[in-house]
């Protein structure tokens, strides 16, 4: 049954302000967001970001999944999957000179909503943008928790190594 | 502590991070909600194993920043005007790391769990500030970590020891 795109990102939205303010907001505010960030339709296989491209607006996705690869010396490998809730290519918003670090592609079909900086300018006082705010500071606290486990267990690994050489 | 080290501190802060996009008087408006503290040198701020309480926004001063690492700490050191304890404060997790002012005086506008709370669903100008503000350093460290996480990976190829560290960069998802 194919998902009405339009509807989904309503659900989505109202689901988002509940989950993070604790509150239902009017529709006006939902409509607002979704005027100036229609739902977008990714078919599988579609490229949303791709590296090295200059990176202008993170993608909430609504529905479905994406996958992110790398292009790298040792050729082009998989870093990671994103799949509803998830957002993707959030550093643009608060680090805009930075090119988007992988490209990411559509696994299956999916729904995204495009949250480029002037949305958030704009919408100051929406209570849903402050709820997409706080979704941003949960998505980037995540993948800094990560990160920085990432890096302990590397420099582990390489001590252990270079121990046992 | 007065009113114009917090004036100080919000021009500091817009000065710092112009990414935030919020304006001197949104900045002081959130560092009123704060309370001011100094903290002398070697003083604590937060204590690694600890539950997260409070948001620190370091306004003056260095602060050294240890994870014990079981028995082999890695430290770092950060200086003002920076923010501590973000994530503990935003994931309610125990600290995990150890907080320390170094090299003099630190000075940093602290604020409580409860208020936090209140603030971050905000939509006037404490609110907007304080999402932003958060986001934008969060986004700076996540920049500075992978790029850190990629150079280890590079290093570990260089020498043959590259399939173990790969791994951790994919648990990482980077």
């Amino acid at each position: 049954m194919r998902i009405n795109p339009q509807h989904a990102a309503r659900l989505y939205l109202h689901g988002l302000t509940s989950l993070h303010l604790r509150e239902r907001v009017d529709d006006a505010h939902v409509d607002w967001v979704l005027q100036r960030s229609p739902p977008v339709e990714v078919p599988a296989g579609h490229v949303v970001l791709r590296q090295g491209d200059p990176a202008d607006a993170a993608l909430l996705i609504v529905h479905g999944e994406l996958c992110a690869t790398v292009h790298a010396e040792s050729g082009e490998r998989e870093v990671g999957a994103a799949g509803a809730w998830d957002v993707v290519g959030e550093t643009a918003l608060f680090a805009p000179t930075q090119p988007r670090s992988a490209t990411v592609r559509a696994a299956r079909d999916s729904t995204c909503l495009r949250v480029p900086r002037a949305l958030l300018e704009e919408g100051r006082e929406n209570p849903v943008v402050a709820a997409i705010e706080y979704h941003l500071l949960h998505t980037l606290t995540h993948r800094l928790r990560s990160t920085n486990q990432g890096i302990v267990e590397a420099m582990a690994e390489g001590a252990a190594r270079r121990g046992e050489a | 502590m007065s009113t114009e080290a917090l004036r100080v501190g919000a021009q500091t802060l817009a000065g710092a991070y112009p990414e935030v996009g919020a304006n001197a008087e949104e900045l002081l408006s959130l560092l009123r909600a704060c309370r001011l503290r100094s903290y002398a040198e070697g003083e604590d701020l937060c204590v690694e194993g600890e539950p997260s309480q409070q948001l620190y926004i370091v306004l003056e001063g260095a602060v050294q920043v240890e994870r014990a690492n079981d028995g082999a700490p890695i430290r770092i050191e950060v200086r003002a005007p920076t923010l501590l304890g973000t994530m503990g404060i935003v994931d309610r997790s125990r600290r995990t790391a150890t907080c320390t002012a170094i090299r003099g005086t630190a000075l940093a506008a602290t604020m409580d769990r409860d208020v936090f709370r209140t603030l971050i669903r905000g939509t006037d100008g404490r609110g907007i500030a304080l999402r932003r503000l958060m986001l934008t350093v969060l986004t700076r460290q996540l920049i500075d970590g992978n790029d850190r996480l990629r150079t280890l990976v590079a290093s570990a190829d260089r020498h043959g020891e590259g399939d173990p560290l790969r791994s951790a960069l994919l648990r990482a998802g980077r």
